[in-house]
């Protein structure tokens, strides 16, 4: 059960990035702000189609309907955050930097939040594999970076 | 600025992924994943409207927000609208480090096939050894950590 998990963490991954690309086409036609908007309305819209389709397949409780979290707002400041320093940060530094410190941040950091958070025990061939994937992306981003220069 | 406060800021982009990650979990495990998407989706909506009528003032560009260009530009919206209940499933029953590295390989996996076909007009990018090793490590990598 637990590979059906990763294989949709690797379906968000996919997504992320086909989204990151429609979005930058979609932001040539109506500006950088005009495509996070419409980006998000139609995410809008799409979640509350999903919502209503599992309601009425009786799959989520509609009593939790209204119901508000703090971390929602977390969620947004942190949203808005990462676009706006990400718009910032990209030109002032090389895409393999910015590529391997964020990976770093969200390593080291995806890695306290499990112990302290979800008290999850990290096991040995986790880090193995985290290792082998994050060396694989810096392999792809070094060579990327040395056939543009 | 010098440089190290910007590798620091970009290491904190990333802390701030995670931590928007563990906010959709932490609403999710309150709620479900797909109230949690939608509230998420609620809330940023509005932040994104405020934030497009505060720049649009200084844009010089006046485009049209109407003129997407073709209704394919709007499958963004429609691909992000799972994002948030993948990851919130993957977090809750995976955790946060497993699920990240299954989200990074998932975007490296995928940019390679987009550069290696030249898809969205970007430069069809030639595949070599390098690559092609580096793209074995990260699907390995992936199988080992569901061991």
């Amino acid at each position: 059960m637990e590979n059906i998990y990763l294989l949709l963490s690797l379906c968000a991954g996919c997504f992320i990035v086909l989204q990151r690309n429609v979005n930058m086409r979609l932001a040539k036609n109506v500006g950088l702000v005009g495509s996070n908007l419409i980006n998000y309305l139609i995410g809008g819209i799409f979640a509350g189609l999903i919502y209503f389709a599992v309601s009425c397949l009786g799959m989520v409780n509609k009593v939790h309907f209204g119901g508000f979290h703090y971390a929602l707002i977390i969620a947004a400041v942190c949203g808005i955050t990462i676009v706006l320093l990400s718009n910032w940060l990209v030109p002032k530094v090389t895409a393999i930097a910015f590529t391997v410190f964020t990976l770093i941040g969200q390593c080291t950091s995806s890695l306290i939040f499990d112990i302290i958070i979800y008290k999850k025990e990290i096991t040995m061939t986790n880090v193995i594999g985290a290792v082998i994937v994050i060396i694989g992306v810096m392999l792809y981003n070094w060579d990327h970076r040395k056939e543009e220069s | 600025m010098n440089n190290k406060k910007i590798y620091i800021l970009v290491a904190f982009a990333g802390i701030t992924a995670t931590v928007l990650n563990i906010s959709n979990a932490a609403v999710a495990a309150k709620y479900d994943v797909f109230y949690g998407n939608l509230a998420f989706y609620a809330i940023t909506c509005i932040a994104s409207l405020i934030t497009y009528i505060y720049f649009k003032k200084s844009d010089k560009n006046k485009k049209k927000l109407l003129d997407i260009g073709g209704p394919l530009n709007l499958l963004g919206g429609t691909l992000g609208a799972f994002v948030p209940i993948f990851i919130a499933l993957g977090f809750l029953n995976l955790g946060a480090f497993i699920t990240t590295m299954g989200v990074i390989g998932g975007q490296f996996l995928t940019s390679m096939i987009i550069d290696s076909k030249g898809w969205f007009g970007l430069p069809k990018l030639k595949m070599n050894k390098v690559k092609w090793l580096s793209v074995a490590l990260i699907i390995a990598g992936v199988i080992i950590m569901t061991m």
